[in-house]
């Protein structure tokens, strides 16, 4: 609402600590995403094993963010939309934790399947449905920087791309399990990498609708537009 | 000339020069109105220090006054029990009612009007007498009981209802200047609550008082809203959310904007009811 400086500068220093939390949070998840994807597409264990080791950063992050939240709230008493920040960011670190952990587990999943050298498998329809939901992610956190409503609001109905992508992808993986050409545990795996991307988009749209409520101080309608279809795949064989 | 005075006189800028509104954002009115304010100005000598103010306060309601210092809050709240008559060089202009009756029309007896519109000050101000009779002082001079026992029941009444009757039932005859701060300032709630009134002014109840007694007040200040239309100017943001239904905030001798508390203090409407609530106020 203003541009108006803060009337105290340890407030003010406080806001921005915190912004530069998320924000470092907000840049290791996204790294910690490409770095899986670049995985899946180069076939290189070694990226995976230092993808997980760095998740532990991510939990710590997080862990300084709540700090930094709960110190504000406690010592500064926020109002109204630096309230609304302050509170956003603790919802927005614990999104992006999450996300980090989707990743996490995506890589490990990964690793499992170059180890049993399974042959041809449907990477690259993973590899789609990840560089959207990265693209959305580095889009929110533009977003989230600037107050952009529009983009964020953008963000939010994109994911229905995701869910779309995730619908098919889920009944290709299916069709190659029942024929034969993929095995029950890789055919699994796959179904959890494809499930953990679009759980990221997800928690992606999560992140824009933070944004929303900070700056408009409404609760975000709930319904947004969704397509995944999986939930309610069943046998019509 | 006291310090609030000084605060308006030593204003640097001139409301035409700042960005003030001249019409209030929010609703100005309510539904059952205790008491009206319309059009009113208030100068000190020559210097405007409330400004075309229009505003309603509700009955069984408290609302609270904000604004940074000389703001023109605690003047307005003098306003409305006609403290500010007591300054020479104060002039009133527009209409203040109280229950649809003008309270500066010319027949207005200034005793019982603020018996009706009664006053809680920054500092506690037990007069040099017992708890019992700082009590009793008002029924006595308005003539409210016809008998000691009525007005035994009217001062233990009072106490009881100010939080103070279980400290103080065996100590009555002892000076009200021997009380704790805290306890000192239930005297005086008690003391205003005693003549029964409709209105309770309050001009920074707490700011002498530490938290625990501030607690109590606070909690005295919800109790009593159940009985009585209160105003109270506060200096603490906190305290304005967390005792009263509606806010004011005020700049410059205008009311900037008016609304529901909670709104006030989430989603303000003015730029600068926004900046004075989250500490962006130069």
């Amino acid at each position: 609402m203003s541009q108006v400086a803060h009337t105290s500068s340890a407030f003010a220093q406080d806001l921005e600590d915190l912004n530069m939390g998320v924000v470092r949070l907000g840049m290791l998840a996204s790294r910690q995403l490409n770095a899986c994807l670049r995985a899946m597409s180069d076939f290189q264990a070694s990226r995976v094993d230092m993808l997980i080791e760095r998740d532990s950063e991510l939990d710590e992050l997080e862990a300084q963010v709540n700090e930094m939240v709960l110190n504000i709230i406690t010592v500064r008493a926020p109002r109204a939309d630096d309230l609304r920040r302050v509170l956003a960011s603790a919802k927005t670190a614990q999104s992006l934790e999450r996300i980090g952990d989707y990743a996490r587990n995506t890589a490990k999943r990964t690793k499992a399947i170059m180890a049993s050298e399974p042959g041809d498998l449907p990477w690259d329809q993973l590899i789609e449905i990840g560089t959207m939901v990265a693209a959305m992610i580095d889009d929110v956190l533009v977003a989230n920087q600037n107050g952009d409503l529009e983009t964020a609001q953008a963000i939010r109905n994109s994911d229905v791309h995701v869910d779309k992508l995730h619908t098919a992808f889920f009944g290709a993986v299916i069709a190659d399990m029942e024929s034969g050409t993929l095995s029950p545990l890789v055919g699994s795996h796959l179904l959890f990498i494809g499930k953990n991307l679009e759980r990221i988009g997800d928690f992606t749209t999560s992140l824009a609708e933070q944004i929303l409520f900070i700056e408009t101080g409404e609760a975000v309608e709930p319904n947004r537009p969704k397509a995944d279809r999986t939930s309610w795949m069943i046998d019509e064989g | 000339m006291d310090t609030q005075i000084m605060n308006i006189v030593d204003q640097p800028q001139s409301l035409e020069m700042t960005n003030v509104p001249a019409e209030t954002v929010g609703d100005v009115h309510v539904e059952r109105p205790r008491m009206t304010a319309r059009n009113v100005n208030v100068f000190y000598g020559d210097k405007c220090a409330i400004d075309n103010v229009t505003l309603d306060i509700a009955e069984r309601q408290v609302i609270s006054f904000i604004g940074p210092s000389g703001c023109g809050k605690s003047t307005f709240l003098r306003c409305l029990n006609r403290m500010n008559d007591t300054i020479d060089i104060c002039r009133i202009e527009g209409t203040i009612a109280l229950d649809g009756q003008d309270i500066y029309a010319p027949h207005i007896d200034v005793v019982p009007l603020r018996a009706r519109v009664g006053m809680v000050f920054q500092k506690p101000n037990p007069f040099p007498k017992s708890i019992y009779d700082n009590v009793a002082y008002g029924p006595r001079i308005h003539g409210l009981a016809s008998s000691r026992a009525e007005l035994d029941d009217i001062v233990e009444g009072s106490l009881e209802r100010a939080g103070l009757w279980g400290e103080v039932k065996d100590r009555l005859a002892q000076p009200g200047t021997g009380l704790s701060g805290g306890q000192q300032q239930r005297l005086c709630i008690a003391r205003a609550i005693a003549v029964s009134p409709e209105v309770i002014l309050m001009d920074e109840p707490c700011s002498a008082l530490d938290p625990i007694a501030t607690a109590r007040i606070e909690e005295l200040i919800h109790e009593l809203s159940t009985e009585f239309t209160i105003v109270i100017v506060t200096h603490s943001m906190q305290q304005a959310a967390r005792v009263s239904q509606r806010t004011a905030y005020f700049h410059l001798g205008r009311l900037v904007e008016v609304g529901e508390t909670e709104q006030i203090f989430t989603k303000p409407q003015h730029e600068m009811t926004h900046n004075y609530i989250t500490g962006r106020f130069g």
